[in-house]
């Protein structure tokens, strides 16, 4: 996807936001609404702005920020962003300790971060170390799940 | 001056001591690491704050922030690459400095630089913080309507990148304020049926995910470099007396810069350290000596960026206007112990207020002393792999949200944001300005909606009352700088000057 592209998508984005706050506000009372209103109003100016800046950029053939030469690995951070959604998803239901090491030694592993053995070392202390700290330490509570 | 001398005593309280100890040496080791700023790491640091005293929790936060402006400079010096985006500009000197094998020596100016200009800043912070709070407890609605716009509009318009964007950011943080209850008329707002609404989002959430899962996405984007590091050093770190005096003018200078780089919001070390440096250069008798290894180019943009804490955290205090990303998430930590921020801060919490000025002190004295023994522990963790820290990062996250409220969905806002925050930052779109408009939504609401009932709805008060109309033009203008009026506008003043 080109520069104004993407633009062109968080702009739409941004108008939408601002478009159903907009229509929501006309339900309330004048005073809940008025500053959500202008701020709509704001909201629905600046993506328009934004656009009209990324093609103006575009259009001059200008690139807004010098992109490093590196390849962005984007599968494996959308692997990983997965991981992540999963890990939330499981901590509730299966509980902080059968889920925290599992995530870090599955995503150690598939981001080959270091060699098998150390992934479940860091695993199990860094488990640890969490739970010490959260709720031995600090009294805060973590997700118990299966050993609530 | 009671509040001032009970600060003090507070701060000297054994556990007081060792939870400032704690966090300088935290931002040491974390400043040290490329990949990760102060920012995330106070942002990660806060849930474990939840359970401690405010003062305390507050004090660990702030010491974190100015250990960190330091560890910045051990991989900028060592590694060519600065820990944090404050240690940018002393890549320039320190990485010559440390080739020469004076690895050592600018790790030593580095510190000693830091520590001058941590202490002129909290010397400021100190002195200008309470007559400034004092001027700030006259202060009614419309004035705190006008600082709030003026906020968030210099912080939109500042921050790096398109100012349309930064100000774009800030304005739909505003509206994110705005879910939850009216604080007027009690009316729940854009909560769409939903009861975890009827709170508001969390901005503590939001910005956990914002500052923290973007930077661990970053750092599993793109494969760990072989880095030609230097694994230890060994000359002397510190600084000869005849060394120092060649340097004092340029550190104190650099100070100055970075205590009023500070106080403007929106702008912060990273600002300040290319101020500093620039001006050192530009005051030099031996301008040609730096990017050479020359210790004044370290010195000069070491002491700017650690002179921006105590600056930073001046509006933040007396006015509960954040200057920057880490001392919004500062506000946060005071907010999550129910303690609001704004002109009521020095007197309705001034223990606290008193103790964390004190504390930002003391945190000079400990990051010096900690420098000296850590910094040489603190090379070794710039060896840990990037895709280590990542779902370490991701850990902390989950587990410092899920604390907030004992609510799994409170860990899926943060997500949520956290995922919303890798898109912004591929799109340019700067996200301190979105935590700092949650932040003051709030206050621009109220002060808003009890300017207007005041003047029986009239919206002249905003201009009729002489200080709002100055704040609220100064706002106008860093608005409008951003669009091409302001230059159409410049280049036909050039035109008639002409």
């Amino acid at each position: 996807m080109n520069n104004l592209a993407k633009h062109g998508l968080a702009s739409a984005l941004t108008l939408t936001l601002a478009i159903v706050f907009y229509v929501n506000s006309l339900k309330l009372p004048d005073a809940a609404a008025s500053l959500p209103r202008i701020l709509a109003v704001i909201i629905i100016l600046l993506s328009f702005a934004m656009f009209g800046e990324a093609w103006y950029n575009e259009r001059k053939n200008r690139k807004v920020q010098q992109e490093s030469n590196e390849p962005i690995h984007g599968f494996r951070v959308f692997v990983f962003a997965a991981l992540i959604a999963l890990y939330v998803i499981l901590i509730k239901p299966l509980g902080y300790f059968v889920v925290t090491p599992l995530f870090l030694i599955v995503a150690l592993s598939y981001l080959k971060a270091t060699q098998l053995w150390k992934s479940v070392l860091i695993a199990l202390g860094f488990t640890f170390f969490c739970y010490m700290l959260f709720v031995w330490f600090l009294s805060l509570p973590i997700p118990m799940g299966l050993f609530s | 001056m009671d509040s001032i001398m009970l600060g003090l005593l507070n701060v000297l309280s054994p556990f007081n001591l060792l939870v400032i100890a704690a966090g300088t040496g935290i931002g040491i080791f974390v400043g040290a690491m490329p990949g990760l700023s102060a920012t995330m790491a106070i942002a990660l640091l806060l849930p474990v704050t939840f359970g401690m005293d405010p003062a305390a929790g507050i004090s660990m936060l702030a010491s974190l922030y100015m250990g960190a402006m330091y560890g910045g400079s051990i991989s900028a010096i060592l590694l060519r690459t600065p820990g944090t985006p404050a240690a940018a500009a002393t890549v320039l000197d320190g990485y010559p400095m440390a080739q020469q094998g004076r690895a050592g020596k600018a790790l030593g100016v580095s510190l000693t630089a830091s520590l001058i200009g941590g202490v002129i800043s909290s010397i400021a912070l100190l002195t200008v913080a309470p007559v400034l709070g004092k001027a700030a407890l006259s202060f009614g609605p419309v004035e705190l309507f006008a600082i709030a716009v003026l906020g968030i509009t210099i912080i939109g318009s500042l921050s790096s990148g398109s100012p349309i964007k930064g100000i774009l950011s800030g304005v739909v943080g505003l509206l994110i304020a705005m879910i939850g209850m009216d604080p007027i008329s009690g009316t729940p707002r854009f909560t769409f049926g939903t009861m975890y609404l009827f709170n508001g989002i969390s901005f503590i959430v939001a910005l956990i995910g914002l500052f923290s899962i973007p930077q661990a996405l970053r750092l599993v984007e793109k494969d760990d470099g072989v880095q030609k590091a230097l694994s230890s050093f060994k000359d002397k770190m510190l600084p000869t007396f005849k060394e120092l005096k060649s340097m004092i003018v340029t550190i104190l200078r650099s100070s100055v810069i970075g205590v009023f780089t500070g106080l403007i919001p929106g702008t912060g070390g990273d600002t300040a350290c290319w101020f500093g440096y620039n001006e050192a250069k530009r005051f030099s008798k031996e301008k040609e000596k730096f990017g050479t290894g020359h210790p004044e180019g370290v010195a000069a943009a070491e002491a700017a960026n650690n002179a921006v804490v105590g600056g930073a955290l001046i509006p933040t205090i007396t006015l509960g206007i954040p200057g920057s990303s880490a001392t919004a998430i500062l506000l946060g930590g005071l907010m999550v112990h129910g303690i609001m921020p704004g002109p009521t801060l020095m007197t309705d919490h001034a223990l606290i207020t008193y103790t964390l000025i004190w504390a930002v002190l003391l945190s000079n004295v400990f990051m010096f002393a900690e420098g000296l023994l850590l910094t040489r522990a603190a090379v070794t963790v710039t060896k840990v792999p990037n895709k280590v820290l990542a779902p370490i990062i991701v850990i902390l996250c989950v587990i410092g949200s899920f604390t907030i409220s004992n609510s799994i969905v409170d860990v899926f806002v943060m997500f949520s944001f956290g995922i919303l925050g890798y898109f912004m930052d591929k799109l340019s779109i700067p996200t301190p300005p979105m935590v700092v408009g949650m932040i003051l939504g709030m206050m621009l609401d109220i002060s808003m909606n009890q300017s207007l009932l005041i003047s029986d709805g009239s919206w002249m008060i905003f201009i009729t009352t002489p200080l709002p109309a100055i704040l609220l033009f100064i706002a106008l203008i860093s608005v409008l700088q951003a669009t091409p009026i302001f230059r159409i506008i410049k280049q036909r003043l050039k035109k008639i000057a002409r």
